[in-house]
């Protein structure tokens, strides 16, 4: 009962606080908004009690994927749609990120004045219950129903809630790119669901979308790799891989300019989450043939973002390009055929979700106050801001994968991992950190130091809640950076099963 | 030959609607009434609805082999009397500011749906020629209703030359295949594809075939369709987009379901049809400014949708039937919402404009910039049918999309897969761009400035009919099942 509660909690405070929009006075709607995410985020805590550390070795045999707790409700029996979901530890982890980011998002934006609030957070909590469905749900169906209605708020929020300074035809522009991106990834992997329950209607007689029951299937080869394909594609425009990523950068400019939004943009990083699960458990032998081409897409994306982050001069497209960058030791882990590449993956995505969130926040709050996010404009303001630019140094540097910071770990394991496999494409990718340096050196040089451009005078602008948050913040980074293990327990044995899921069904093939 | 209890059972529907009609035009020969005549209409129209469902229960019934009412036929008649019904709600606040007669209008909507219930139920060549012909000619007075407006006539005459050129083709083939068997029941159509050699079975068909394609409005005969909705009025649009088309596609189903191996080449030509007409009518309603024009083009690209269904049909209609009812009702449904809402800011918030039918500016949909300010409850319910209509979850339009999905995927037709891809991409960009409108900054305030509501019963009631529609929009999208319980019922029609 606790897994569907977390899907309705947040909708249902989203709810609340659309229905109090009437009433002028803000701080009722803050209270509500920060009450549900808080809500939340100590509900997701609870779920780490069930995830006990158990043996599950000879589940893996029977071929066989280990739930720590399970939901059923009984929803469209003629075409086997259920309501079906499942919690184990890499959903976990997952849940425990989105939840956390997004009670910051709502922190950080309690202090600004917007129109219409109420539906601003109602929108904001709809996307966090729609993420915590997509990280639950284990019958494709319900999966895809999560995965599409995500879309709907973020276009109202980057059309309605958006940068003012860009005009509202630019910004409608923007959010239709996204929008039709995504629908255009959402469309074929809905085709390729209902592909995976039509065969699985051929050969067993009935529907069914259920993960556990599409896992027994037999494809043949070709099909296999169509529907891989298929499940990648969609995946690849969320994360976004270099060629599906148009829609990234701009609607990094265009939205709400106190990194509220850009916050979910990064939860995006959910399709990370669906290509380990999905891509690699439902199609292992077309993923083990595809996985050079996805590792040299890999590559392509590490240079392709650090280059162009290094060209920008608004601190919005650079941090986003950093992170498409990133997404690139992302692909090459999980495509690696390696398990400890595979849990490298689960910290790299967590981490630097974290330090990109912390990244946005900042520039969030520096615009606020001097009302750009041009670097040239921007430069010099150490010793003139309180805090801010010290933040900024140190998340660009935990970004950046400095060893002691959590990314580093993450990074570490990906390219260990992936070391005994591929050590060609290991070594060119260590070149792309190369690239990642310049650039994060030139943000910070840019940013911290060189000549004051702006007019103001001293200021300090941070107020205690967020400086707590960001200290936080940076305390994980550094903690998860010495003492992995602590989230390493967490999805540990399920990252596990996955992989061996995928090697086993690799072996009784006859393409190994 | 004698009636039988049965016989008047299964007429009920029928003798309901033609003694209303009846007793309306006696009326209106001795006074005109107009709210007792809607009262009228609305009550008999609901009577005829409830005895369509008691029909339920003695079906089949064959009437002298020209009708046959089966479950088939009942569970669209109900969707046509419903439609009816609505059309009736939506026109009254119209005819309210009419100043001559207006109690015709509500006699020619009774006739287009009489026309439709007997098309619904033909199994017979002669009924179904009158039915088709009963649906279109009324349509022309009701086109023509308010002819001092700007483009209505242009649309009458448009579509009283075009369709009964379309009607003459649907003739010239019955009459061929009339001539080549000497039969008029549908079991003609059975026989006439074991000739496999004769030319004029295969003629003869592809003549009914551009009549009926016509009246639906699919890619090489839909030019008519965008210039007659611009010119005619909301409910016109919405009884021809759905009584008339519904009704027509219906029973030509059943006519394409009785052929089981249809000619090959017949089958590439409405394949191609409906891939031209998904994708025409989709990107032309991209650059269209006129919200009326748009909804045309909308439906053009909807039936084409549809056609696929016959395509792929081949006899085998197990998955057919579920996929045609879901696309209908989702239609249906969203289209009540969608004109309805437009229909009432129309009418209620040009209150002080004497001459509304003369000003056209609120065809241009900038004019409903800012509705979500003002009346949430019209935008919500305007965003939720246009998310539906382009099949988005969770609505009902979502499901119908993956029934059609289903039966291409079953088809192994991957052209229609792609194409269904291109096209929801494209479709969703225009409805995209109509919903973001609803919630901008209004430009020129037209809706803020007019107090619009004298919230009299009219009002209520149109709102109610939106309402209702709406939940069951979300209801089923979100909860489909009790929808594919009652489509189960269809399954044995024969």
């Amino acid at each position: 009962m606790l897994l569907p509660l977390l899907i309705f909690i947040p909708f249902f405070g989203g709810l609340l606080c659309w229905k109090f929009d009437k009433y002028h006075n803000q701080s009722i709607i803050n209270w509500i908004a920060l009450f549900f995410s808080f809500l939340t985020l100590i509900l997701s805590c609870t779920l780490l009690i069930y995830n006990t550390n158990c043996n599950n070795i000879t589940l893996i045999k029977k071929n066989l994927i280990l739930w720590k707790l399970k939901f059923f409700f009984p929803w469209i029996e003629n075409l086997g749609i259920n309501f079906e979901l499942a919690l184990d530890g890499l959903s976990l982890i997952m849940i425990l990120l989105s939840s956390f980011l997004v009670f910051i998002a709502i922190i950080f934006s309690i202090n600004d004045y917007k129109k219409k609030k109420g539906i601003f957070y109602f929108n904001i909590f709809w996307i966090l219950s729609n993420i915590i469905g997509i990280l639950l749900s284990i019958n494709m169906f319900l999966f895809f129903i999560f995965w599409e209605m995500m879309l709907i708020p973020t276009y109202f929020l980057i059309v309605l809630w958006g940068n003012k300074k860009f005009n509202i035809k630019k910004r409608i522009f923007t959010a239709t790119k996204f929008f039709l991106y995504t629908q255009l990834g959402g469309v074929i992997m809905l085709i390729c669901i209902l592909t995976l329950a039509y065969i699985h209607y051929q050969t067993y007689g009935f529907f069914s979308f259920s993960y556990e029951n599409l896992l027994k299937l037999k494809l043949p080869y070709c099909t296999e790799y169509i529907l891989m394909l298929g499940f990648f594609i969609a995946f690849a425009v969320k994360m976004p891989i270099v060629f599906l990523h148009g829609w990234l950068p701009e609607s990094h400019n265009h939205s709400p300019t106190n990194g509220a939004l850009d916050i979910t943009g990064i939860l995006l990083k959910v399709s990370v989450y669906g290509l380990i699960r999905f891509n690699l458990s439902l199609f292992p032998n077309a993923s083990f043939k595809f996985s050079e081409i996805a590792m040299i897409l890999g590559i392509i994306n590490i240079f392709y973002g650090s280059w162009m982050a290094f060209s920008q001069n608004n601190i919005k497209r650079l941090i986003a390009y950093a992170s498409i960058s990133h997404m690139g030791f992302i692909l090459i882990g999980i495509y690696s055929k390696n398990e400890i590449a595979l849990q490298g993956v689960v910290i790299q995505m967590i981490l630097n979700s974290l330090s990109t969130a912390a990244l946005f926040l900042i520039s969030g709050k520096v615009y606020k106050y001097l009302n750009t996010f041009n670097l040239i404009k921007l430069s010099g303001t150490w010793g003139y801001i309180k805090w801010l630019p010290a933040f900024m140094l140190f998340f660009t540097i935990s970004n950046l994968g400095i060893p002691g910071t959590g990314n580093f770990i993450g990074e570490l394991m990906i390219l260990i991992g992936s070391f005994k496999n591929y050590p060609i494409i290991v070594l060119i990718s260590l070149l792309g950190i190369i690239f990642s340096s310049i650039y994060s050196v030139n943000l910070i040089q840019k940013f911290c130091f060189g000549e004051k451009k702006f007019n103001k005078e001293f200021f300090s602008n941070i107020i205690n809640s967020e400086f707590f948050i960001l200290i936080l913040l940076s305390l994980l980074i550094v903690l998860i950076g010495f003492y992995p293990k602590i989230i390493l327990n967490i999805f540990d044995t399920s990252i596990t099963n996955i992989h061996e899921y995928f090697i086993n069904s690799i072996f009784l093939s006859d393409n190994y | 030959m004698i009636m039988q209890n049965q016989y008047f059972i299964g007429l009920l529907p029928f003798l309901m609607i033609i003694f209303t009609i009846l007793i309306l035009i006696t009326f209106i020969t001795w006074k005109r009434i107009h709210v007792i005549s809607f009262i009228f209409t609305l009550s008999s129209l609901i009577l005829s609805l409830i005895s369509t469902i008691l029909v339920i229960s003695y079906t089949p019934i064959n009437i002298f082999s020209l009708l046959q009412i089966d479950n088939y036929s009942v569970i669209y008649t109900i969707l046509i009397i419903f439609s009816a019904l609505s059309s009736c709600i939506f026109s009254f606040p119209v005819l309210e500011r009419y100043k001559t007669n207006k109690e015709e209008f509500y006699i020619l909507i009774l006739i287009s749906t009489l026309g439709g219930i007997i098309l619904l139920s033909s199994v017979h060549i002669i009924p179904f020629i009158i039915g088709i012909e009963m649906i279109s000619l009324p349509l022309i007075g009701l086109m023509g209703y308010y002819f001092n407006s700007q483009y209505s006539l242009e649309a009458t005459i448009k579509y009283s030359i075009l369709s009964s050129v379309a009607f003459s083709f649907i003739i010239f083939g019955m009459v061929l295949i009339y001539s080549f068997f000497g039969d008029l029941s549908f079991l003609v159509f059975q026989k006439m594809f074991m000739y496999k050699v004769y030319l004029l079975p295969i003629l003869s068909f592809s003549m009914i075939i551009i009549g009926i394609l016509f009246k639906l409005s699919i890619f090489p005969f839909h030019l008519w369709t965008p210039d007659v909705y611009q010119g005619s009025s909301f409910p016109v649009i919405f009884i021809l987009s759905t009584i008339s088309k519904i009704s027509i596609f219906c029973s030509f189903f059943k006519i394409i379901n009785s052929i089981l191996n249809i000619n090959e080449s017949i089958l590439i030509i409405l394949s191609i049809t409906a891939f031209l007409s998904i994708f025409l009518g989709n990107t032309m309603a991209i650059t269209q400014k006129n919200i009326k024009r748009l909804l045309g083009y909308s439906s053009i690209s909807h039936f084409g949708y549809l056609l696929i269904i016959f395509i792929n049909t081949k006899g085998n209609n197990y998955f057919s039937l579920d996929t045609m009812g879901f696309y209908i009702i989702n239609y249906l449904l969203s289209n009540i919402v969608v004109l309805g809402i437009l229909n009432i800011i129309y009418h209620y918030i040009n209150n002080d404009n004497k001459n509304i039918f003369n000003i056209n500016y609120p065809d241009i949909k900038f004019f409903y910039q800012g509705l979500f300010w003002y009346h949430p409850f019209f935008a919500i319910g305007l965003t939720v049918s246009l998310l539906s209509l382009a099949g988005i979850p969770p609505t009902l339009g979502f499901f119908s999309k993956i029934y059609i999905l289903l039966m291409a995927l079953k088809e192994k037709s991957f052209i229609f897969i792609f194409i269904i891809i291109l096209s929801s991409i494209i479709s969703m960009y225009f409805y995209l761009k109509i919903i973001i409108s609803l919630y901008l900054k209004p430009v020129n305030n037209n809706l803020e400035k007019r107090e619009l509501f004298q919230p009299n019963w009219s009002y209520q009631l149109n709102k109610l009919l939106i309402y209702i529609s709406v939940v069951l929009i979300f209801i089923f999208g979100i909860y489909p099942t009790p929808l594919i319980k009652i489509l189960q019922i269809t399954k044995y029609f024969y």
